[in-house]
């Protein structure tokens, strides 16, 4: 077994996350579900909304982060890499 | 003199189209290895991404080299000169013979590479050590044609052990896939150390490693269809 998750298993994590909670989550509830400090999670939805994964929005003034349709495409292939990564135990 | 050929002479060519087809199931699980490691940063997925890599490159001097023999080599022997062997190639082989040291030692470093990936338990001194001998068992291996094998088989077959945990721990398809594959081409290992036997045994090393690519490929296209 793994210890530690490695960047895969986290960015799978805090999109599953997003994903598990109808494609929107509140920032406070990712940085919970995620398991991530604040600072690491920051960097993490920095990277994944350059890629275009997931963006920003304001909802009744109050700013929700929202899984994109190039995120729900992401995640699945992030599913096979780690099924993949798994029959080989790594 | 060293013997080059191992093929039955009605072999050669399939052996050929084989090899190329291994060359494309390496590069498949390469780039998708190196796609992986883009995403994870994880050193291991870059020398599981090389380690596929080297076997394709190992693939292509084999299948340059067998080429080169079947059909250029064999064609200059042949003119009047019936009673000579043609499996023996003599000093004019060096290059296939540079040809067949870079097949056997791109494969057996791509295996050791997947070897370390399988047993984390290794320290620096150590891969130094094997890299060592792995030069030389390769070195060797060009005019004691068994140290080549052994030394692949005795690798293989740590490795399918560890396949074989991993399934254990969780027996699911896709583990099961890559113990089998891996098992397979440490059983041709098997046929090919009986090529002296009978030429067949290389044939039969050749379908066995067939069987052993074409689980890996199969196990990527379902883990990609899913």
């Amino acid at each position: 077994m793994k210890s530690r998750r490695d960047r895969i298993d986290v960015i799978y994590d805090i999109l599953a996350a997003i994903e598990g909670e109808g494609g929107s989550i509140k920032p406070t509830r990712l940085l919970y579900k995620s398991n991530l400090s604040y600072k690491l999670l920051s960097s993490y939805m920095a990277e994944l909304m350059r890629r275009g994964v997931i963006r920003e929005e304001l909802v009744k003034r109050k700013k929700v982060i929202v899984l994109t349709e190039d995120g729900k495409k992401f995640i699945s292939e992030l599913r096979k890499m780690k099924r993949f990564l798994e029959s080989f135990g790594l | 003199m060293i013997r080059l050929v191992f093929s039955p002479k009605w072999f050669f060519g399939v052996d050929i189209l084989f090899e190329i087809f291994f060359v494309f199931i390496a590069l498949l699980l390469s780039f998708y290895g190196y796609k992986i490691f883009r995403i994870s940063k994880n050193r291991e997925h870059k020398y599981f991404s090389l380690s596929f890599f080297l076997i394709a490159i190992s693939f292509v001097f084999k299948v340059l080299t067998n080429f080169d023999i079947y059909y250029n080599v064999f064609k200059t022997l042949r003119v009047g000169s019936a009673t000579v062997t043609f499996s023996y190639l003599y000093n004019s082989g060096m290059l296939h013979i540079a040809g067949l040291f870079l097949f056997k030692l791109f494969m057996t470093a791509a295996f050791f590479i997947l070897f370390l990936l399988t047993d984390r338990k290794h320290s620096r001194k150590d891969i130094y050590l094997i890299l060592y001998l792995i030069l030389i068992s390769t070195f060797f291996s060009i005019s004691t044609y068994y140290v080549f094998h052994v030394t692949l088989a005795i690798i293989l077959f740590f490795i399918s052990k560890h396949f074989f945990e991993n399934y254990e721990k969780s027996p699911k398809t896709n583990r099961l896939m890559v113990f089998l594959s891996f098992s397979m081409l440490f059983l041709s290992q098997f046929a090919f150390m009986m090529v002296f036997v009978a030429a067949e045994f290389y044939v039969i090393g050749e379908i066995v490693m067939l069987v052993g690519y074409s689980i890996l490929l199969y196990n990527l296209l379902a883990v990609a269809r899913k």
